[in-house]
């Protein structure tokens, strides 16, 4: 018998059982796609917070108010501790150079910007005007606040692509536009280029920055509460640091201040992203053996059936290899489509939540799950048939 | 000229276990059928007369005894010349018919072709024509479960006919028909037979065993009487 005549025979049996194709591949399908999607949410949130992390600048050091142990947590202290920082430390850390290529000082507050009768609440960061340099910030439109914005406590601010879109409905408009801070009106300066990403945690393109002397008096403040220390490269990184650590304990008690590289923060957080993935991971696998039980149960249910049938196909005279290469085929080809269904749903559902949050399909995911439902799929299909095939016709016919 | 033996049946028994009592469905059976004979084989319910044919037909194996189909021992060949030697020499009708349920009458008859390794056109030719011989013409496409019990009979008898085999083994072919139709049946039978089919049936009808040329009688698994016309 030539492989045509399998694959009649293998597609009308399964055009004749609608019911238990369907059902099988429903199980492949359900296996197949949530672990496409869900492995793409963890594998997306990995990458939205990496290249947030990157964003921020890749030689720099963050300087913190109290002790910050990253391994232990904060044990119960809030992270944000009052600042012992003065200007002058950021004064003198420039001055030092060798590693230090420089610093610049900041404050971070959440506030509500109004205009035009919109309102946002959005994270305010008081700066100097080298922080654009050490953090990668370019301007779209307009231009970057100025060193004498910063000297002479102007009331202008830089806002993010997001924010500026939703004040103003577009970048270009936002330029020499007045808003407000708590009734304090600001004039917009610039607007920075976007920087990407979803609308996941903490947002860079809704950041807005205004001089840092104007914050400290906005907000009522006289000590900056994060100091940036920019190394002159990624290999004096860790010398910056220690010079940092050197020159502040000059001033500061060793727990008034944490002294962090980006790769101790970086390497923090992707750990705890990591046992996302794996939790993520966890609930696909679930899903994934659901989808086998289901494929297993149906396949078994119609064990009898299906063996009276292969009872009947003896009794007239089919081999044993004619009944093994029929089912084979109709397990592969459930297992084909079923999976190829699975994968487009899944891709397609990343594709969709994309829209919200960042997701990455993984080669990898498809792979693994495709091959472990086709593997129950053809197991199961097929096993009955080897069992089967090797009953007398009437044995197979009495089947119960 | 002493005619070629088909098939021989010789000291079977077949037992049936079921927990821990055995039960003798057939007691050391001895039959040779040979080529052109009309045999019936008739007794009470329950006398293994299925259990018999099913022995016959290749589609169970004895407890104990060999069978030969054409001289050739089949407990020595193998699975696959076992398949052929149902396939192409022997057409069986069940007594409860066993059609593929999902499945039409059409592709049901067409079935052992398939395996016979015809192709589509002539499958269809083949079928058609053996549905038309039995009287379902306006039926192909129905599915079992559309037809009445006559009707899946005549399908099941097609589909024992349609390879054209050397012997045919009936188990109450005419048990679902009306006597008109049982009629036809019959004379259907005559005809192959006249023809030089083979033809084993079974029956617990006397009037239908009088159509046979040979009628065996058996009772509680074994043969009573062998008697020629
Ligand atoms: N699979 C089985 N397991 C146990 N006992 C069986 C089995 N098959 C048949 N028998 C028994 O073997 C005996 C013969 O059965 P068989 O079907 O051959 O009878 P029969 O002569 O064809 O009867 P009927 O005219 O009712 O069809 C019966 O008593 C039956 O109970
Ligand atoms: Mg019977």
């Amino acid at each position: 018998m030539n492989i045509g005549v399998y694959f009649k025979l293998s597609l009308n049996s399964l055009s004749a059982n609608k019911i238990r194709s369907i059902l099988t591949m429903l199980g492949i399908i359900i296996g197949v796609a949530s672990v496409i999607l869900l492995v793409s949410i963890g594998t997306g949130l990995q990458a939205y917070v990496t290249n947030q992390f990157a964003s921020l600048g890749s030689n720099v050091v963050f300087v913190l108010p109290g002790k910050v142990d990253l391994k232990r947590g904060t044990q119960g202290r809030p992270l944000t501790q009052v600042s012992k920082f003065e200007l002058q430390d950021v004064t003198e850390l420039n001055r030092l150079g060798g590693p230090i290529k420089q610093a610049s000082p900041m404050i971070q507050t959440q506030g509500t910007l109004r205009a035009r009768g919109e309102s946002v609440s959005v994270p305010i960061i008081g700066v100097w005007e080298n922080v654009f340099d050490i953090r990668n910030l370019a301007v779209k439109e307009g231009k970057r606040i100025a060193q004498s914005d910063v000297e002479r406590s102007r009331k202008v601010i830089v806002l993010g692509s997001e924010t500026s879109k939703n004040l103003f409905g577009t970048e270009e408009s936002a330029i020499n536009q007045t808003l407000t801070i708590n009734d304090i009106r600001y004039t917009v300066g610039g607007v920075l280029e976007s920087k990407g990403g979803g609308g996941l945690g903490a947002n860079v393109d809704e950041q807005v920055y205004i001089p840092l002397s104007t914050a400290l008096r906005q907000f009522n403040q006289s000590k900056p509460s994060i100091i940036l220390v920019e190394a002159i490269d990624q290999s004096s990184v860790e010398e910056a640091s220690s010079e940092t650590k050197k020159l502040l304990l000059r001033r500061l008690k060793d727990d008034d201040f944490t002294v962090l590289e980006q790769k101790e923060l970086l390497s923090t957080i992707n750990q705890f992203l990591g046992t996302i993935t794996v939790a993520l991971g966890g609930i696909a696998a679930i899903s994934l053996l659901v989808g086998g039980i289901g494929i297993m149960n149906i396949m078994l249910v119609s064990v009898t059936e299906r063996t009276l049938e292969i009872g009947l196909r003896k009794a007239v005279g089919a081999p044993p290899e004619a009944i093994l290469i029929q089912f084979l085929i109709e397990a592969i080809v459930l297992s084909l489509v079923g999976g190829t269904i699975g994968i487009i749903l899944g891709s397609v559902g990343a594709l969709l939540l994309s829209r919200f949050i960042q997701t990455s399909v993984s080669l990898w995911s498809i792979v693994l799950s495709f091959s472990f439902s086709a593997f129950i799929g053809i197991v199961f299909g097929v096993a009955p048939a080897i069992r089967a095939a090797r009953l007398d016709p009437i044995a197979a016919l009495r089947y119960e | 000229m002493i005619p070629h033996i088909l098939l021989s049946v010789s000291h079977v028994s077949k037992a049936y276990r079921m927990d821990e009592v055995e039960f003798a469905a057939l007691n050391d059976v001895t039959l040779r059928v040979s080529e052109g004979e009309f045999i019936a084989i008739i007794g009470p319910s329950g006398s293994g007369k299925s259990t018999l044919m099913h022995l016959i037909g290749c589609l169970d194996t004895p407890t104990i005894g060999t069978l030969s189909f054409d001289g050739v021992d089949i407990s020595k060949i193998s699975n696959r010349e076992l398949a052929m030697v149902r396939n192409q020499k022997i057409g069986f009708v069940f007594q409860q018919f066993n059609l593929l349920r999902k499945t039409s009458a059409l592709s049901n008859v067409e079935l052992p072709l398939i395996y016979a390794n015809m192709n589509a056109k002539e499958r269809k030719v083949k079928a058609v024509e053996m549905l038309r011989k039995v009287g379902l013409s306006d039926k192909l496409s129905n599915f079992p479960s559309q037809l009445s019990g006559g009707q899946q009979q005549r399908v099941a008898i097609a589909r024992a006919l349609v390879t054209n085999p050397r012997i045919l083994l009936a188990d109450e072919p005419t048990g679902n028909l009306d006597s008109k139709s049982g009629r036809e049946i019959l004379d259907m039978f005559q005809d192959l037979n006249k023809s030089g089919h083979t033809i084993v049936l079974v029956t617990h009808d006397m009037n239908i065993a009088k159509e046979a040329k040979r009628i065996v009688q058996i009772k509680d698994g074994s043969i009573l009487s062998d008697k020629k016309k």
